[in-house]
């Protein structure tokens, strides 16, 4: 019940930017409420405004991914019901099909984003400078290509297993909880794999640290990591393309 | 009698049989739980170690991480939308067929209900054995709070699936429930104690969920299984719990009468 559709029937479609709306708002509840008790101290040492910004960072960068990898996502339901063939017979790369799909964009989360960081960075009262600028910039490219590249890569199963909804689903249930919390509040293990393994670390909380001019803390301490997202988002795309590329060939080598 | 009773529970068996298909839902929610209450207790430890109070709001940690496991179990086992199919079988016509039957259809929901619960029910088992391996689940209080807990969570059950036939009913006049539901879904998690507990929200806030079932669903369960209501205390808020529960089928039981009237007024 807590956040999450119950419905298990299939249900009419219903405005997108409802249900993500109410990710966002209690959440800020969360901080707000914990905010006006006294007696509670901080989640790691980030203050509300702090961790609002880290949401709002990671909102930023979601918002981005799902507009421009939305349609990557059905794939798997093409594959299922056979309708995927389409894209390979069109003299045009099978992917770029698949993202330009003309049945509208999802701009929701992007809609609700961009306020949400207004308004957060001006709390965090961050000192935005050129350099800031580009590294949001960097960032929220980097973010969308590190979670678009995890959306590609489950996709890419979908050439072999047929029930790879549950994949993404359970994929994107664990990143929504773990992405909001500064990593630092976290074992080691938990924050190695978020950093290596799979790097959500990079999508808000490095980034997050360098904006709020934030002592580095946790088991990664090098600054410079926060400027790494880019090149982190370039990296897991490219490899996730390889990947993508790999499970297209497997899958018109043996016919659908 | 029993022959009614008999049918009832034929419809709660085929509705477990059918939740249990959903095979992929159910893995959802287990490892949404269990990310969760992984996740949280690490945010509650931080909060708690840094607070200069050993025992906010006069809970040791211990008890705020069962007090956030058992609200997450509690979440998973409410989990039913079963009583949301009004709205589609209102929208597709079938709710005409529903009318037709020798059932009524309130109560042919909650059996349906039962049935979909009794599957969360069944996840209990796992759900509960995954926290106690995280080491971050306690027992009750005590031996009398446990039973007490047991009580205040059948209240909790009954409360909250007749809130949302109540809700799902509206769409027997306004045909689309999505906002009532979502506002009904905020609600239960600004105001239910879930996510943040009642005794740490601001006086304002405190009188407004006590106007409100929420709390009834998850608070009080909760705090009685925490220890943290006691004697007078506890009784008292069992009490709002059965208060809670009569008033919520009493409405129900009147707006079905409303309902099954305009239903047949035009024409079904």
């Amino acid at each position: 019940m807590e956040g999450q559709p119950a419905g298990n029937a299939p249900v009419p479609a219903e405005p997108v930017y409802l249900d993500d709306l109410r990710g966002r708002i209690p959440h800020c509840w969360h901080r707000v409420a914990l905010g006006n008790a006294p007696a509670l101290g901080s989640i790691g040492g980030w203050s509300f405004p702090e961790l609002l910004f880290l949401y709002a960072l990671w909102a930023l960068g979601h918002g981005v991914y799902a507009a421009v990898f939305g349609k990557v996502g059905q794939v798997t339901g093409h594959v299922r019901d056979g309708t995927f063939d389409r894209f390979l017979t069109r003299p045009l790369n099978p992917l770029f099909q698949v993202m330009t799909v003309p049945a509208g964009i999802t701009i929701d989360d992007l809609f609700i984003a961009i306020p949400l960081f207004a308004v957060a960075q001006r709390l965090a009262g961050v000192a935005w400078t050129i350099d800031l600028g580009l590294l949001l910039l960097g960032t929220v490219v980097g973010a969308a290509l590190i979670e678009g590249s995890v959306l590609l890569m489950v996709s890419t199963l979908s050439f072999w297993l047929i029930r790879i909804e549950a994949v993404r689903l359970l994929v994107e249930t664990v990143e929504l909880e773990f992405v909001r919390y500064p990593l630092g509040i976290f074992p080691r293990g938990a924050q190695l794999i978020f950093t290596v393994l799979l790097p959500l670390a990079f999508i808000t909380y490095f980034p997050s640290r360098v904006f709020l001019h934030r002592a580095p803390e946790g088991l990664f301490l090098m600054p410079t990591l926060g400027y790494l997202t880019p090149l982190v988002g370039s990296v897991c795309f490219t490899l996730a393309y390889l990947f993508w590329q790999h499970g297209l060939n497997r899958y018109q080598s043996t016919g659908s | 009698m029993a022959e009614t009773l008999g049918v009832y529970l034929g419809f709660a068996r085929a509705a477990l049989r059918r939740e249990a298909a959903y095979r992929v839902s159910i893995l959802i929610a287990m490892v949404g739980f269990a990310t969760k209450i992984y996740v949280l207790q690490f945010v509650w430890t931080s909060l708690y170690r840094s607070s200069g109070n050993g025992t906010p709001g006069g809970i040791a940690l211990p008890q705020m991480l069962s007090y956030m496991v058992v609200g997450q179990l509690l979440s998973l086992l409410f989990r039913s939308n079963a009583t949301n199919h009004i709205r589609i079988k209102v929208r597709d016509g079938q709710i005409a067929i529903d009318l037709m039957r020798p059932v009524s259809l309130p109560f042919s929901l909650l059996a349906d209900d039962l049935g979909a619960t009794a599957l969360n029910l069944i996840l209990m088992g796992p759900a509960v054995g995954l926290a106690l391996m995280l080491g971050i689940l306690q027992s009750p209080f005590s031996t009398f709070h446990a039973l007490a807990f047991t009580a205040s969570l059948i209240l909790a059950y009954l409360a909250q699936v007749h809130l949302h036939l109540l809700i799902s009913m509206t769409a027997f006049w306004t045909l689309e429930t999505y906002g009532l539901n979502l506002a009904m879904q905020f609600a239960t998690l600004l105001l239910s104690g879930v996510i943040v507990p009642l005794w740490f929200l601001p006086e304002g806030f405190l009188r407004v969920t006590q106007l409100l079932p929420f709390a009834a669903i998850y608070s009080t369960p909760l705090s009685i299984y925490i220890g943290r209501l006691q004697g007078p205390e506890l009784l008292e808020a069992l009490g709002l719990q059965v208060a809670w529960v009569g008033g919520l089928a009493a409405l129900v039981a009147l707006v079905w009468s409303l309902a099954a009237r305009r239903l047949v007024v035009q024409g079904g």
